[in-house]
């Protein structure tokens, strides 16, 4: 294994190797390419990595930044502050204002952790840093630019892309990455544009190394290769699409809206998965179509975020009610309203589990990873024929664009495991006279067919209705129609075994703190857990187990995390329990929760603390 | 295989008011399936909310009735899942032309092939009479207490304009050529609109009884032919649209005239489109193998995302 020098936390006795790094720039030069080149290369080399980016609602000019942390363990989060940081731009550095001199951002020299590296241009002012503790490097990218247009007879500005091919060279051979392997990520990467482009990189690769070899800097890191099985690079909205493909999602219907898009548009591009991408006019057509396609017998699904979400209300309302099975994933993003929209927020969490006018059995899942997202939206498709209720998938933006290295047998072993249920979907009646859609059945669902394959015709009513699905008003009926709709809760409990439910990790009953979640934070939980700690994650969110209740009753002291201001896991918890968990930690700067800010925040619920508000950025 | 009226019949009653204009459009799309010999079981009729809607129910076909606004994407969606249904769409002015009008336009850009039968009948019949979007501007009708002061919206130019490739009116009452235009619309490939112009007794009497049709309505003349002879000669397919819109534009709402004012056949479908993508309709794709394990075929994505 490669260096035994733990270069980032003193804390940590498993990690060898956990080092992070970030660079930044204004949005459309090309920052996102470098940080993929950058994991790229670390995860051909055989090691763990975990990215995020940063950016503004905004294509060109805001300052976006991405982080990305390296480990030869398995790492689950970012931490508060990197290594190496490298900038080609100055904003980067110092922050920037606005015309009414409010901070916009305040720049990343905060970032650099003590006795890490900053790299900048030549044409910043060192002397406006004021950190001594942190080796700041100046490093003259247009030198190497010019050098390079000048050796393809080309001009500087169309190289000056290859900026970020530079921003990685510097950070590969600081970190003792061996620069070859980049050369070979460099071909790969750009094989679809052509020699010209593979060229331009590699002489900026060359340049740069050149350049560098006359400053003399020492090393931060010796990331030799090492041995690990094969990983993939994926990005979490590819996650979501990985889940529906293996689910047997045949129909994706969206609109566009970050951070949800994203998941649509990578599915079209991969035609060969059988899945037809449709882009109607609005969020209500989106909703009606998946609607309208499940109950013509195909697994159906759409991708959103919060407002978008809102929009699909009154049919939600409708599936419950007519009992189709469908199944939409919401990316959620800073709310209220438009909100944040390229920023994280779990504040959509009351609102999937209440949506809709009326009382209807439903189901809210909630993946805490990358690797979860594969397998609860590929469960997703059986949970919703299986019981026939609309199924909600709250991922969020710190899942659906995190770049993470993930094992390729998990996702291989998952789906040779995974099974496609299909539940009561019949070809026959099985008696005399019209089919009854909604006929009275022990666990509540009734058998469902394909129109056009079968020898019945079916109706469908929103309207109260009767076994046939023809609207009918009669008391008794109304009765034995909502028990048999709102009595799901209980038969998918049953059905739905622990693991699916939740995970536990530790023992609460013996820690000094339990902690409850759910979703992304679920990444800085397990990196700050320890043996005095517990942790549940809470994937079934509605409806909620009852043993909850047990593991939080016995826990000496409970807290709970969330990225929203109102607590509305804790207030779900409250209304089905009874239990108000005592304290908590939230996060709602619409920033991702970094393992280190948690840390502290659980020392300090530990001391006593009742409320924590966590504001790392 | 030959099926008679009755088999059409639900064992639901309808409960709509005597003399109600939906009785007549529900014997035609009975007719209409049988003339144009369609397969009860492959055929769904999707419906909104309103009196309209609840025709489905009295039809022994599939029926989906939806939400207020929403039948045109459900039945897409229908339509786009599994190609080898027939699907109407059997809903209300209300309902297509006011709240689901975004819907309305934008099946023009698509041109799936569903077959809009819009009950329209300028009053919202259900809640007890308010003005749709299809009455005039002025007009008092008996379930409002005050003239309309909202200008009226003319769904066929509406229609031809937004892309639709079949486009007609006709009247409740007169359910010969309700049916024969149904008939056409079926045998129509792609986006079919027929805006029926339905009797509401009660809140509506003044402007859709059945003697007002009869002397304010009137068949197109012969010597209009509003198909387009060339499909592919797309001047033709402009001046087609454009007679049309020249003859609606000029009518006046004494005056109206039912038929086919438009039609282009074989335009490029939905369909169409998604075929030229290889992939066959999504319901007929397998998800499974017989034990269930998904079968789809992940390599490609493995290949695009391994470092």
């Amino acid at each position: 294994m490669g260096s035994k020098k733990n270069l980032n936390d003193e804390e940590s006795d498993i990690l060898m190797i956990d080092v992070s790094w970030m660079t930044g720039g204004k949005q459309g030069t090309g920052i996102d390419s470098a940080a993929s080149l950058f994991s790229k290369v670390l995860v051909k080399n055989g090691y763990n990595v975990y990215g995020y980016r940063e950016y503004f609602s905004n294509i060109k000019g805001m300052h976006s930044f991405f982080t990305v942390r390296v480990s030869d363990a398995a790492i689950n989060s970012q931490s508060s502050k990197v290594d190496l940081a490298v900038f080609p731009d100055k904003e980067s550095v110092f922050g920037e204002k606005n015309e009414h001199g409010e901070t916009i951002h305040d720049g990343h020299i905060k970032d650099v952790k003590s006795g890490g590296m900053l790299i900048v241009d030549k044409n910043v002012d060192v002397s406006q840093i004021k950190r001594s503790d942190i080796k700041v490097v100046q490093i003259d990218f247009d030198q190497i630019i010019n050098n390079v247009a000048k050796k393809m007879g080309v001009k500087s500005s169309d190289v000056m892309i290859a900026k970020n091919t530079s921003i990685v060279a510097i950070s590969a051979y600081l970190f003792g990455v061996d620069t070859e392997i980049l050369r070979t990520v460099l071909g790969s990467e750009f094989s679809n544009k052509g020699e010209a482009v593979i060229k331009m990189n590699t002489n900026t690769l060359d340049e740069t190394l050149n350049y560098l070899k006359t400053l003399s800097i020492p090393g931060l890191a010796k990331l030799t290769p090492i041995k690990n099985e094969e990983q993939l690079l994926l990005e979490g909205y590819e996650a979501s699409a990985i889940g529906k493909a293996i689910g047997g999602c045949k129909m994706q219907v969206y609109y566009p809206i970050t951070p949800a898009s994203d998941e649509s548009v990578f599915l079209e591009s991969h035609p060969e998965l059988g899945i037809r991408v449709i882009q109607p006019e609005s969020e209500l057509a989106v909703i009606g179509m998946v609607t309208g396609a499940s109950i013509a017998g195909v697994r159906a699904s759409t991708s959103t975020s919060g407002p978008g979400f809102a929009l699909m209300t009154e049919t939600i309302s409708y599936a419950g009610m007519t009992e189709t099975p469908i199944v939409v994933v919401d990316h959620q993003r800073g709310a209220p309203a438009t909100g944040l929209p390229t920023r994280t927020e779990q504040a959509d969490l009351e609102f999937a589990i209440h949506q809709g006018h009326g009382d209807f059995s439903r189901m809210v899942i909630a993946p805490g990873d990358l690797e979860e997202a594969i397998s609860i939206t590929a469960e997703a498709f059986n949970y919703a024929e299986t019981f026939q209720v609309p199924t909600i998938v709250l991922s969020e933006k710190s899942i659906s664009q995190i770049y993470k290295s993930v094992k390729k047998s998990y996702i291989d072993n998952f789906k040779s495991s995974y099974r496609i249920k299909r539940g009561k979907l019949v070809d026959k009646a099985g008696y005399d006279g019209d089919f009854k859609r909604f006929s009275f059945t022990e666990d509540g669902v009734s058998p469902r067919l394909i129109p056009g394959r079968s020898d019945h015709v079916m109706w469908i009513a929103g309207d109260e209705h009767d076994e046939y699905g023809h609207p009918y008003e009669e008391p008794m009926n109304r009765i034995r129609m909502m028990e048999k709709r709102n009595k799901k809760d209980e038969l998918i409990l049953k059905s739905i075994g622990i693991k699916d439910k939740f995970n536990l990790y530790g023992y609460p009953d013996k820690a000094d703190l339990l902690i409850v979640s759910w979703g992304s934070p679920k990444g800085a939980i397990l990196d700050a857990l320890n043996d005095k700690t517990a942790f549940l994650q809470i994937k079934l969110i509605e409806p909620l187990d009852p043993e909850i209740e047990n593991i939080i009753r016995k826990a000496k002291k409970v807290v709970c995390i969330e990225e929203n201001i109102s607590g509305q896991l804790r207030q779900h918890i409250a209304s089905k329990t009874g239990i108000l968990i005592e304290n908590q930690i939230l996060k709602y700067n619409g920033r991702i929760i970094d393992k280190d800010e948690l840390k502290d925040g659980l020392n300090r619920v530990l001391k006593g603390e009742k409320k924590v508000i966590l504001n790392d950025y | 295989m030959t099926i008679s009226l009755s088999d059409l019949n639900s064992h639901e009653q309808n409960d709509w008011c005597p003399q109600c204009g939906d009785t007549g459009i529900l014997l035609a799309v009975k007719n209409a399936i049988i003339q144009a010999n369609l397969d009860p079981k492959k055929v769904v009729d999707v419906s909104g909310i309103g009196c309209s809607s609840k025709l489905p129910n009295f039809v022994n076909v599939n029926g989906i009735h939806t939400l207020h606004g929403r039948a045109i994407p459900f039945a897409e969606g229908v339509k786009i899942a599994n190609p080898e249904l027939t699907v109407f769409v059997n809903a209300g002015d209300g309902d297509t032309y006011g709240i689901g009008v975004g819907h309305f336009i934008s099946a023009g850009r698509r041109n799936v092939d569903i077959k809009l039968l819009i009950h329209d009948n300028g009053v919202y019949g259900l809640t007890k009479g308010q003005i749709s979007p299809t009455l005039q501007e002025n007009m008092k009708v008996k379930g409002w207490p005050e003239p309309n002061i909202n200008g009226a919206l003319d769904p066929l130019s509406l229609a031809i304009i937004a892309g639709y490739t079949f486009v007609a009116r006709t009247q409740s009452y007169n359910v010969k050529e309700q049916t024969e235009l149904i008939v056409k619309a079926i045998q129509h490939k792609g986006l079919a609109l027929i805006d029926i112009l339905q009797g509401c007794p009660t809140y509506n009497p003044e402007y859709t009884s059945s003697a007002w049709f009869s002397t304010h309505t009137h068949p197109l003349p012969n010597t209009y032919d509003g198909k387009v002879s060339d499909p592919s000669n797309l001047e033709e397919v402009n001046a087609k649209k454009l007679q049309a819109l020249n003859l609606l534009m000029s009518e006046k709402m004494e005056d109206k005239h039912t038929g086919l004012f438009f039609q282009w056949e074989n335009a490029d479908t939905f369909e169409d489109r998604m075929k030229r993508s290889k992939m066959p309709p999504p319901i007929d794709e397998e998800i499974s193998d017989s034990e269930g394990r998904s079968t789809v075929d992940l390599s490609e994505i493995f290949k695009s995302l391994s470092t």
